[in-house]
């Protein structure tokens, strides 16, 4: 933008700020371009740099009342602009950053919030399973659960045959 | 691809969201003036009533152009002669009757014309169209005038707002005729 074509706009800019709306469509037609190729520049997506370049245009408009009429009302735009830059880096960094922890869990092994759902709701449907079984098989298979080692050849042979009905009715069930 | 006929109306649409916002501000300045006379005695319903128009002009005003920011800010000032006048009064237990001739309607008026001469002043040093800026300036101070009298009463009203037009008038007829 050459210095003369700066003041042109500075002044529709005044003009505009102090009540003269048909000035409107020439700081808008002057603004939008400089705006764009600016977050065009240091934002590399060019849907990002049209959203930083859209908010700052309108968060212009909305303070234009309060325009400072000794200042270059181009250089207030642009700075605008470059907060508008700066909150659209912090926000993809932000989501980058949660889409990093989640690889980062998935590689240390630990589980996920959606893995341990699953794991929740597999156990609730194997108790609901048992709790389909005979008492005797009940009670088998939550010495199993509980981690404690069959004691006996017929508590042995007893824990098998509930392994095998709850295998059967696991089958009956989720097929 | 941006739809830039949607943007430039939403961007009309909050620019003048923006300056309503701004025009609203003045609230705070306009609540804190009619303070001054309920907190001194003033019928609280007149009081408000008055706030309240004198708000809605303000706002208008301030809203349009920045002419009318400056004219809210002159004669918001400038009517607030008549209503440090009032209070003053108001300390020394001064009444005004209506339609009787007393020391606090001659303060009143006294209030009321330096205010007129403010007026005038302060459209006289406007760079542009200084006919509509002492109005608007005029009926401003008008307006805040009347809401700081209010508390004495009628007969202190009516001298300050007769004397602020008509000194501001006799005022402005000199600078017109050197601009002529």
């Amino acid at each position: 933008m050459t210095p003369a074509r700066r003041r042109e706009v500075n002044a529709a800019m005044i003009r505009f700020a102090d009540g003269d709306r048909a000035a409107f469509r020439v700081v808008f037609d002057a603004l939008w371009p400089v705006l764009l190729a600016f977050t065009s520049r240091v934002l590399p997506v060019r849907a990002d740099a049209e959203d930083a370049a859209q908010r700052a245009l309108l968060k212009l408009f909305d303070r234009i009342a309060d325009l400072d009429r000794d200042r270059d009302g181009v250089a207030w735009a642009i700075t605008i602009a470059s907060y508008e830059v700066l909150t659209i880096r912090r926000t993809r960094g932000r989501r980058r950053e949660q889409e990093d922890a989640v690889l980062t869990t998935a590689a240390d092994g630990a589980a996920r919030p959606d893995d341990r759902l699953a794991d929740h709701e597999l156990r609730a449907a194997v108790h609901a399973t048992i709790g389909e079984l005979p008492d005797r098989d009940q009670v088998a298979l939550k010495l199993l659960l509980d981690d404690q080692p069959a004691v006996g050849e017929t508590q042995r042979k007893r824990r098998f045959r509930a392994i095998e009905r709850l295998r059967a009715a696991w089958r009956n069930i989720h097929g | 691809m941006v739809d830039l006929d949607a943007l430039a109306r939403d961007a009309r649409r909050t620019s003048e969201w923006g300056r309503a916002r701004m025009a609203c501000r003045i609230v705070v300045v306009i609540a804190a003036l009619a303070a001054v006379p309920l907190l001194s005695g003033a019928r609280p319903e007149l009081c408000a009533c008055l706030a309240v128009v004198l708000f809605a002009a303000a706002a208008f005003l301030r809203w349009r152009s920045r002419l009318g920011v400056d004219a809210v800010r002159d004669g918001l000032v400038l009517g607030a002669v008549p209503l440090a006048a009032a209070l003053v009064l108001l300390g020394c237990g001064v009444e005004c009757p209506p339609l009787a001739s007393s020391a606090g309607a001659l303060a009143c008026s006294a209030a009321g014309a330096v205010a007129g001469v403010g007026v005038t002043w302060r459209a006289s040093r406007a760079t542009s169209a200084r006919g509509r800026r002492w109005l608007l300036t005029l009926v401003v101070a008008s307006m805040t005038a009347a809401m700081g009298c209010v508390g004495l009463g009628l007969g202190a009203v009516l001298p300050a707002l007769l004397a602020l037009p008509l000194v501001a008038a006799l005022a402005w007829i000199p600078m017109v005729r050197r601009a002529a």
